[in-house]
């Protein structure tokens, strides 16, 4: 009862302090401050919502409303989680890895363990359901009062989690910007085409939890690559008098992209290019250009690129060491 | 060249996002139908943050890159025998394929749905950074074409993934209006089912999910169902096929109809389309060989027609 009584009294000190600062920073013509909003902590959020459950307790329909808000206030209401950057909670979708955009929410239910730096065991969670329940029903609540509460002071109250919204807002376009970019990198002006097979295998392709894009929306960085090759070089002869000799090669296999920062394009260059390929390199009996690989005894081996270089090598009794260089010699076909 | 967004100061509360369909669009085309949308808004026009979605550039990336003709072949195959019409079949059937594309390739449903809530997401923190929470924000969204498929998909994707910022309720990110014209979302739900396992991760696809199309929304924590949109507007006309009217004739299998939105048909009389033959010989003209197809005003297609028509009503929905 005590702990009830000193919550709305808190809550009470909180609200005119949120009022009396945040007045005048937030009137309806304002600019959002996002400098002042980078400064707010944890306990700025606790603070608004308890501010909410201050004006809507005492109406019976809202019991268990604002019970359940002051049971997540007790546990959030800790000195080692008030005093956190709010800006924490925006980063924390970039705590689970580079490939993934698991906002806040999905970091607080998917694992409850301290995956954002500095929150302990269920903490996320509570603060995500802190911040649901006070968007949501408190603020349904907060507009049905008798009397109103005014459209202006909801705002005011809830200026810390406009906050969090803007920043989750600013860091997810971010991320978006990435995803385009690397479907740019992929499928761009840049990008290397694809020949009718590759088209088609990559169609089917599309049902391979590989090979397509992932729940949170990012392209995969693979790709099937399969192509008729006659411009392999290769040099015979002997040490004083070689010769280089052409070798047609059928190649299958995969294209990783490379989606660091400074790789591909022009800024990557030769040495850092934007993707590489590996597979299967099978030949015919014998060298030469526009030869079947199914020719006589075919040879098997294996290639290797380094974004637009590969590299072959056959085995067997005329094995080759072999290179060329990625490109279509008749668009759509090979 | 990457992929920018339009970032603009709002001069008020409201702001209005133009998503166009079929055609190829970059920043500065579209010109007449922004004067007949800023010509509808009146007065209000000078209240409103107008943004415009450009994602022919990323349709561009994977038309470069892939071929889908025999896959889209099949599609049409299927339109054509579902319309059944020896007269205008074939046609509509070849006009109704370019809004299918999208729907066989997952990276390209992916890119663009990823362009589309980037925009979104920065029309919402503009308006934030304006003054402007979320929600108090009037937010609407009129589409076109195939961009009203790519905004169906949007917005059941951003109520459902809470990590783009956009939920209904967790986010307070609602639209006042989103208005559809043209819309061949039950088309391609209906085609899509045809071509049945041949449409690649469907998982993802929220045009094919549910028992029905249907408006997106979140559920709170204590099971308050938050409607993304508060008005869903669906407008086509009676010659539109993309629509889903052949000839004057609604087909339920093509035609969106959502439980709980504004249905609007607009007479197109005034077109003096008067016989079949007709209208399957404009909608071939209007089709080019490696370009996307034309639309002008003559075509029942028409987005400025659209807009036009439906002035009036537009301007109460979108500014009241």
């Amino acid at each position: 009862m005590n702990c009830v009584a000193r919550s709305c009294s808190a809550a009470a000190g909180v609200l005119t302090a949120l009022l009396g600062s945040l007045v005048h920073a937030q009137s309806p013509t304002a600019r959002f401050d996002t400098a002042t909003s980078r400064n707010f902590t944890i306990a700025a959020i606790a603070g608004a919502s308890r501010s909410a459950v201050a004006l809507v307790q005492g109406n019976a329909a809202n019991d268990a409303l604002v019970a359940r808000v002051t049971r997540l206030l007790q546990r959030v209401d800790r000195q080692a989680v008030t005093r956190l950057p709010l800006d924490l909670l925006v980063r924390a979708s970039l705590s689970t890895g580079d490939s993934r955009m698991a906002g806040l929410s999905r970091v607080a239910r998917w694992k409850r363990r301290a995956e954002v730096p500095g929150l302990g065991a269920g903490d996320a969670a509570d603060i995500d359901s802190l911040r649901r329940l006070t968007l949501a029903e408190l603020r349904f609540a907060m507009e049905a009062r008798v009397p109103a509460v005014s459209d202006d002071s909801i705002d005011i109250i809830l200026t810390p989690y406009t906050a969090l919204h803007f920043g989750e807002l600013t860091q997810s376009i971010a991320v978006s910007l990435e995803k385009l970019n690397r479907f740019e990198r992929k499928y761009g002006p840049g990008a290397p085409q694809l020949n009718g097979a590759e088209v088609a295998l990559n169609y089917v392709a599309q049902w391979l939890p590989l090979l397509r894009p992932n729940a949170d929306g990012w392209p995969s960085r693979w790709e099937v690559v399969t192509s008729y090759v006659p411009t392999y070089v290769t040099v015979r002869g002997s040490f004083h008098r070689p010769a280089a000799q052409a070798v047609t090669v059928g190649e299958i296999g995969l294209r990783a992209y490379r989606w660091r920062r400074g790789w591909g394009g022009r800024e990557g260059g030769v040495w850092r290019p934007g993707y590489v390929s590996f597979g299967v390199a099978i030949a015919g009996e014998r060298d030469g250009v526009f030869v079947s690989p199914l020719q006589g005894t075919s040879r098997m081996g294996a290639f290797v690129g380094w974004g637009e270089t590969k590299v072959g090598l056959l085995g067997g009794k005329a094995g080759r060491v072999m290179v060329t260089r990625q490109m279509q010699l008749i668009p759509w076909a090979f | 060249m990457s992929f920018e967004l339009q970032s603009k100061q709002w001069p008020a509360k409201r702001a209005l996002l133009l998503v166009h369909g079929i055609g190829n669009a970059a920043p500065g085309d579209y010109l007449p139908l922004m004067d007949q949308v800023t010509a509808m808004l009146g007065a209000e026009a000078a209240n409103t943050a107008i943004y415009q979605l450009w994602y022919d550039q990323v349709n561009d990336w994977f038309a470069a890159k892939t071929s889908l003709g025999s896959l889209l072949g099949d599609a049409v195959s299927a339109l054509s025998t579902k319309i059944a019409d020896p007269e205008l079949g074939d046609t509509i059937a070849e006009v109704l394929g370019d809004v299918l594309w999208p729907v066989l390739l997952a990276d390209a449903r992916t890119a663009v749905r990823e362009a589309y809530l980037a925009q979104v997401k920065c029309m919402v923190a503009d308006g934030i950074a304006a003054g402007v929470p979320a929600r108090r924000q009037k937010l609407s969204i009129i589409c076109h074409s195939l961009g009203c498929f790519h905004t169906y998909e949007a917005l059941h994707h951003m109520s459902r993934i809470a990590s783009h910022a956009l939920q209904p309720a967790t986010h307070e990110v609602r639209f006042d209006n989103v208005v559809f014209m043209a819309s061949p979302v039950q088309l391609i739900r209906t085609v899509a089912d045809a071509l049945g396992s041949l449409v690649p991760n469907k998982r993802w696809l929220y045009t094919v999910q549910g028992d029905a199309l249907s408006i997106p929304f979140e559920t709170t924590l204590t099971g308050l169902e938050v409607a993304a949109v508060r008005r869903w507007v669906s407008i086509t006309g009676d010659l539109d096929p993309v629509g889903g009217h052949f000839f004057r004739q609604r087909a339920p299998w093509a035609y969106m109809d959502v439980l709980g939105q504004v249905s609007r048909i607009d007479d197109q009389a005034a077109l003096h389309i008067d016989t079949k033959p007709q209208l399957a010989t404009l909608l071939q003209s209007a089709r080019r060989e490696t370009l996307p197809p034309l639309i002008t005003t003559t075509n029942p297609h028409s987005w400025e027609n659209y807009v036009r028509l439906n002035a009036s009503e537009l301007r109460g929905w979108t500014t009241t």
